[in-house]
C-alpha cells in the first residue's frame, strides 16, 4: 500500500489495505504482459500478411475507435476524482462520481455492441481472416475486462452507502479504480494497433 | 504532497483528449509524416499511456520497482509494435 498515498490507517487497516494492493498491482502487471504478448503476435502474423492486415484494418472505423478512448479516458477521470474524494472523507461525492464513471463508462458498451453488430451483418466475423481473429480475440478479451470493471464499479457504489470512506473500505476504492485504469491502459495501445497500423 | 491532486488529474485528462483526438487527425493526414505516421501515432499513444499510468494510476508515487515495471512495460509495447511495423 500506500505509504506514498498519505494515509494513517489503522495498524490492521494498513497491513490488509497494502497486501490488497499489492495484489492488485501484481495482478494488473501479470494482466499486461498477457496483452504485450497478444500484441508481439499480432505483429509476427502482420508481419506475413501486411497487404491482408492494411486492408482489414482499413474496414475499421478510427473515429468510432478514438470515441471509444473518450469514452474510457472520462470515465477514467471520474474514477480518479472519487478516489480523491474518498481520500477526503466525503462519501456522498465518492459515490456519485463512481455513479458518473459507470454511466459514461456505459457508452463504451454500446459502441462495442453497435460496432460488433455493424461488422457481423456484413459476413465479418473471427473466421473472415487472421487480421478479424485477433480483432475480435484482443476487442473481446479487453471487453471482458470492461465488463468486470463495470461489476467492480457497482460494487464499491452499493458498498460505500454503508462504509466509512477513508477507512478501511478506502483500499477497495482505491483497487478497483487502479483495475478500471488497466481497462483504460490496455485501449490506449489496442486503438492504435487494430485502427491506425495501415496510415502512412 | 505525496498523492495526485484533482487538478493534476483534469490536467492529465485534458491531455489525454487532445491527444487521442490528434492521434486520429494525425493518422489521417498520411502525407504529413509518410511512413513515419505509425511511429508517430505510437509515440503519442507512449505519452498517453505514461498520463495514465503516472496520475490516473497514481504510480508516480509508488516505489521506484513498481513504476520501473509500469514504465518497462508501456516501452515494451511502444517496441514490440514499432519494430515489428518497420523491421519486420
Amino acid at each position: 500500500m500506500s505509504e506514498y498515498h498519505g494515509r494513517a490507517p489503522e495498524e490492521g487497516a494498513a497491513t490488509e489495505a497494502e497486501e490488497l494492493f499489492a495484489g492488485v498491482h501484481f495482478f494488473i502487471l501479470a494482466d499486461m504482459a498477457v496483452f504485450a504478448a497478444l500484441f508481439a503476435g499480432f505483429m509476427v502474423e502482420r508481419s506475413a500478411e501486411v497487404t491482408l492486415f492494411d486492408q482489414s484494418a482499413g474496414q475499421l472505423a478510427p473515429r468510432v475507435g478514438v470515441l471509444n478512448t473518450l469514452i474510457l479516458v472520462t470515465s477514467g477521470l471520474c474514477i480518479a476524482l472519487a478516489v480523491d474524494a474518498a481520500r477526503k472523507g466525503l462519501a456522498n461525492i465518492t459515490r456519485r462520481w463512481i455513479a458518473a464513471s459507470f454511466f459514461i463508462g456505459a457508452g463504451f458498451a454500446i459502441s462495442k455492441v453497435l460496432e460488433y453488430s455493424d461488422k457481423i451483418s456484413h459476413g465479418i466475423t473471427m473466421h473472415t481472416n487472421d487480421f478479424f481473429m485477433f480483432y475480435y480475440a484482443l476487442t473481446g478479451a479487453h471487453f471482458l475486462h470492461y465488463l468486470g470493471g463495470m461489476g467492480a464499479l457497482i460494487y464499491i457504489y452499493v458498498r460505500c452507502a454503508h462504509e466509512q470512506v477513508d477507512g478501511r473500505f478506502f483500499g477497495t476504492v482505491e483497487a478497483v479504480a487502479l483495475y478500471w485504469h488497466m481497462v483504460d491502459l490496455l485501449w490506449i495501445f489496442i486503438f492504435p494497433l487494430l485502427y491506425l497500423m495501415g496510415a502512412g | 504532497m505525496d498523492h495526485v491532486t484533482w487538478r493534476q488529474n483534469v490536467a492529465a485528462w485534458t491531455f489525454l483528449v487532445i491527444a487521442s483526438l490528434a492521434t486520429v487527425w494525425v493518422a489521417e493526414q498520411h502525407g504529413w509524416f509518410g511512413n513515419w505516421t505509425v511511429a508517430v501515432v505510437m509515440a503519442v499513444a507512449v505519452f498517453k499511456a505514461r498520463a495514465i499510468v503516472l496520475y490516473y494510476m497514481e504510480i508516480k508515487f509508488a516505489p521506484p520497482v513498481l513504476r520501473m515495471l509500469f514504465e518497462a512495460w508501456v516501452a515494451a509495447c511502444f517496441c514490440i509494435i514499432v519494430g515489428f511495423r518497420y523491421l519486420g
